[in-house]
């Protein structure tokens, strides 16, 4: 038995000092070529995954007999032409380069459907329709008196008043909205034989909480604020000066900052750019004031010595300054990004990327690749115009995990990928009713609106919401070059 | 060579070297870990490389392994149904019993046939060594039971199954080292068990170990040391030489197979080196398997397959749990050390430093049979498995010793040194590394790619070839629930088609076990030596159901 296992382990020993440097070589993409090139070369794959899987892959006209998911191994360095096709869904198709060891990913490949699949979730005409961006629900109205206005919760599927009939505001008629992404509540601005009130809904479960709060300002704010988490505590701007108000305790706090260009709150801070053109943060109670930067010169040279900025902290590192031109500032170097036009702006956590929008185009201010600090060159963001067609874009939202754009462009909603190969060129989804939002929720991947003709509140699934990070599986079809 | 095989009263370089030698494991285990990981976060690509080196490395030694599980999985079926005892007396007068066996008929089976061959073998090579083989009739056993805290319902079937073997009774002294600290209930089942079974053998001793001996630590060692020591005055007492003596150091849940005491008997006698050699059987763990959680099962298997393989291997065999050994080379070695918990593969390491690398571990194929470690709970059995793991795994406090040793020894080769340091060494290492590499590590470069190892081939290589490698390890996989339910003890439940399908399927948990109750608690035990926080011997709770 010994001298067996001696035999067997040298055996093995052997086979391992051959062919583990193989096996490397051959996951570094080293393959022997004996026909065409009479020698080692070092090859790139391609991997594809599609939405919905199951799609056939053409290669330069051959079909291969795997489906998507699949990554296609031991190709040559070369352009590729790569065609993906499902039956009821649009052909895909492009050029695809492949150079020596490196891999093209087509990871998030989103298939069009030739004919879109609508679900309408109300049978009924609506004017407008107002989204609660990152929720479940939409307020929506079918005239613009308050007592036609009513709620939508897509999770349950239940639509309710968003006051009680015969309430004394059933006769105001809506001006204006303030709303902040991923809460649940929102101001109305109504109106009623010059009489203006503020009303603060917070939707919670199959009911509205209701409050007028007009009491608690001496004038209608330009603009009101609020933290995600803390719904309850308003700040809203009067001029040039930040009220406080808590709604729990009735209580405000008249000049909690004055001589204000500008505010954005993030996680119990308040941001503000001053009029000496500094900026500042600051807690609710004021204990812990900071100064970000200095007015003055230096803060003239960022933010001019007037002018009104909506202040956007995306995250602690990431702060957005959009002026009343469009003009877009950043809390990173060269600082400025945009000089006019800039209407909207959507952030990507996970990609810290912004997508930015004007009328006529879309762009992406990319965080990601910054390098700062100890390197010999700096990477500052880079802002890459992405589509520059555009006649009059409204609304854009990041999709599929940042690797797609949905946009309204006018009464249309088109769709941009990104995936890194060649420029994205929109392709046209649908309709929507004239003047009225359109609302995309992540989470379940569908995309909401009011139907051009019918007036009905439908909804389309585009994509699943957020998976878990995806990792190349070994369970994905391998095509090597030779099965072609 | 004279060497105190303890890491207490050393001078100040050997402290120094002990230190040494005590944090290495444990920096070598986690310098793998945490190199790798830190390694996949800032160089990817380099860790991928490594990890598909490693799991080729791992697959092929799996095979490695997976064929000599399967070799001596067939040794030990092929002698199950020896007759030892003929054997042994056949050793009286070897000539003429040679020719008896080569003129009996050929029998019908091959494992048979198999098994007289080897037989043939070794009985031919015995008469060409021209040894001297001792009197089988002045040949005597005994076995050193330490008990602790074990009930009479444990120790109990143990003593049976020696009573009824197939060696003569009257001829074994069974030597019971009963801690002073016992519970009165223990300590009165064991002299119940005296009191029954005096008149079977030879005789039935208790030696009570008193507690707080200056320089013993509160170690199994020290205790069975006691007894041994006790068990000598007895012998020369009773005028019986130790030459003549096989002693068994068993734990006090282990249960012999009828044949055990004969085969080791003639393991004994054939060997040219007898009073240099410790006698290793497989050890399984049957005697509870139906009333153990899966997982517990798959584990304890995985334990008599370690060491079946090894004993393919008897260049770098260590004693391991219940074991014989000569008599008289225990005295000379000075019994167990007192202050090591380990003192299964101590005794192989001491005498083997002793003897100047003049000691060996002979396998034998029979097996002994051991409770495996239960609780009330199924947590609670997790967590005793995983401080029976980590009391196992304490078995890395050897090496610091072992080095020391093989340090000061001049007469043993730096072959052999450089060869078995290596192979304990890297059994320690390898059991708290491999499963984090396997499961954990493996995976991190491909879940925190940057961008740019996103866009190499090798990003996506890496899981196809792992997952190619893991395929292929269902192959050995498949061989080790074919052998563990081969092994099963053979009664009526092991028959039921049911519980084989259920045993397979407990092996799924593998990767758990792996990582959790194998390279966790080895790692634990590694840093604690590391860190200087030495442990104090755990006794494993045995549960039998009643029945």
């Amino acid at each position: 038995m010994l001298i067996l296992r001696k035999i067997v382990f040298y055996i093995l020993a052997i086979t391992y000092i051959i062919s583990c440097p193989l096996l490397i070589f051959y996951a570094l993409g080293y393959i022997f070529v004996p026909k065409a090139e009479n020698s080692i070369v070092k090859t790139g794959n391609i991997s594809i995954a599609t939405l919905p899987q199951g799609a056939s892959i053409y290669m330069n006209g051959k079909l291969f007999k795997e489906k998507t998911p699949a990554v296609i191994t031991e190709l040559l360095p070369d352009r590729y032409s790569l065609k993906i096709e499902m039956t009821d869904y649009v052909p895909w198709t492009s050029i695809i380069p492949v150079d020596r060891g490196k891999a093209v990913a087509i990871e998030k490949l989103l298939l069009i459907p030739t004919e879109w699949k609508k679900d309408v979730l109300i049978g009924e005409s609506f004017k407008n329709l107002v989204p609660l961006q990152g929720t479940c629900y939409f307020v929506f109205g079918k005239t613009s008196f308050l007592r036609d206005y009513a709620i939508y919760d897509c999770v349950h599927d239940k639509k309710y008043p968003l006051i009680n009939p015969g309430s004394n505001f059933g006769d105001y008629k809506v001006l204006k909205y303030f709303s902040i992404e991923k809460s649940t509540a929102f101001i109305i601005q109504a109106e009623k034989y010059d009489e203006k009130k503020l009303l603060w809904f917070d939707i919670t479960g199959d009911s509205v909480d209701f409050k007028d709060i007009t009491y608690f300002f001496k004038e209608i704010p330009s603009f009101i604020k609020w933290d995600t988490d803390d719904k309850h505590t308003l700040f809203a701007l009067i001029n040039d000066v930040i009220d406080r108000v808590d709604l729990e305790s009735g209580e405000v706090y008249p000049k909690y900052l004055s001589d204000i260009r500008g505010y954005g709150i993030l996680d119990r801070i308040v941001y503000a750019v001053i009029s000496d053109s500094s900026f500042i943060s600051a807690d609710y109670e004021k204990k812990d004031i900071n100064i970000l930067l200095n007015g003055g010169s230096s803060g003239s040279e960022i933010y001019g010595d007037t002018g009104a900025y909506d202040v956007m902290p995306y995250s602690k590192n990431i702060i957005l300054f959009i002026g009343e031109k469009g003009d877009v500032i950043a809390n990173h170097l060269p600082y400025y990004f945009v000089d006019r036009g800039v209407i909207g702006t959507e952030f990507d956590r996970f990609g810290r990327r912004i997508l930015l929008w004007k009328k006529d185009g879309l762009g992406i201010l990319d965080f990601s690749k910054e390098r700062m600090g100890d390197v010999t060159f700096e990477v500052s963001p880079q802002l890459k115009w992405i589509f520059t067609g555009g006649k009059d874009i409204s609304q854009a939202f990041w999709m599929y995990d940042g690797s797609h754009v949905l946009f309204r462009d006018e009464n249309s909603i088109f769709l941009a990928d990104l995936q890194p190969y060649g420029e994205p060129t929109p392709v046209f989804l649908f309709n929507v009713r004239k003047g009225s939002s359109v609302s995309y929720n992540e989470s379940d991947g569908k995309i909401s609106f009011l139907d051009p003709g019918s007036g009905n509140l439908v909804s389309v699934f585009i994509v699943p919401g957020h998976g878990l990070i995806k990792i190349p599986s070994a369970d994905n079809k391998i095509i090597g070059n030779e099965k072609k | 060579m004279r060497f105190v095989f303890s890491r207490y009263n050393l001078n100040k370089k050997e402290k120094f070297v002990q230190r040494v030698f005590e944090i290495m494991p444990g920096a070598v285990s986690w310098s793998i870990i945490l190199g790798m990981f830190i390694l996949s976060f800032l160089h990817p690509l380099t860790a991928a490389i490594i990890i598909i080196s490693f799991d080729f490395y791992w697959i092929i030694r799996l095979f490695y392994m997976t064929l000599f599980l399967s070799l001596s999985y067939y040794r030990l079926s092929i002698e199950a149904k020896t007759d030892w005892m003929i054997r042994i007396k056949g050793l009286k007068d070897i000539r003429t019993y040679i020719e008896d066996v080569k003129n009996s008929s050929k029998p019908e089976r091959f494992k048979r046939r198999f098994s007289r061959f080897l037989h043939c073998r070794e009985l031919k090579s015995l008469i060409s060594s021209k040894i001297d083989i001792p009197n089988l009739d002045e040949i005597y056993h005994l076995v050193i039971i330490p008990v602790v805290k074990e009930t009479r319902d444990i120790v109990e079937p143990g003593i049976k199954s020696i009573g009824e073997g197939l060696f003569p009774s009257g001829r074994i002294i069974i030597v019971f080292a009963l801690e002073q600290r016992a519970p009165a209930p223990v300590k009165q089942g064991i002299r119940g068990i005296q009191d029954k079974y005096k008149n079977n053998f030879f005789d039935v001793l208790i030696v009570e170990h008193k507690d707080g001996v200056p320089g013993e630590y509160r170690v199994k060692g020290a205790n069975a040391t006691n007894a041994a020591k006790y068990a000598a005055s007895y012998l020369k007492s009773k005028g019986i030489a130790f030459e003549n003596v096989i002693s068994s150091c068993f734990d006090s849940d282990t249960v012999i197979n009828p044949g055990y005491f004969a085969c080791l008997t003639y393991h004994f006698l054939i060997c040219p080196f007898r009073h240099r050699a410790s006698f290793q059987p497989i050890p399984v763990y049957h005697n509870n398997i139906w009333d153990v959680p899966g997982f517990a099962r798959v584990l304890e298997a995985g334990s008599s397959f370690f060491q079946l393989i090894e004993a393919t291997n008897p260049e770098s065999l260590v004693t391991f749990s219940s074991h014989s050994m000569s008599f008289k080379a225990l005295v000379e070695v000075g019994y167990w050390p007192v202050d090591m918990i380990s003192d299964d593969s101590a005794i192989f390491w001491k005498s083997y430093i002793y003897y100047d690398g003049d000691y060996r571990v002979v396998p034998m194929y029979t097996t002994v049979s051991m409770d495996i470690v239960a609780a009330d709970s199924w947590w609670k059995t997790i967590v005793n498995e995983y401080k029976q793991k980590r009391r196992w795994a304490w078995g890395v406090e050897n090496i610091p010793i072992v080095m020391r040793g093989f340090i000061k020894n001049k007469k043993i080769s730096s072959y052999h040194k450089m060869r078995l340091s290596f192979k304990l060494f890297e059994g320690h290492v390898a059991w708290a590394t491999w499963a984090f590499l396997l499961t954990i590590i493996g995976w991190l470069p491909t879940l925190f790619a940057g961008s740019r190892y996103h866009e190499t081939v090798l990003y996506y290589s890496v899981p196809r070839i792992t997952g190619a490698i893991f395929n292929l390890s269902s192959f050995s996989l498949i061989i080790c629930i074919i052998l563990s339910i081969r092994l099963l003890p053979k009664n009526r439940s092991s028959r039921s088609i049911l519980k084989k399908i259920r045993l397979a399927i407990q092996w799924l948990t593998i990767p758990f076990i792996a990582f959790f109750l194998s390279a966790i608690p080895a790692l634990d035990a590694q840093s604690r030596l590391m860190f200087g926080r030495r442990m104090e011997f755990w006794v494993a709770d045995k549960k039998r159901n009643a029945g």
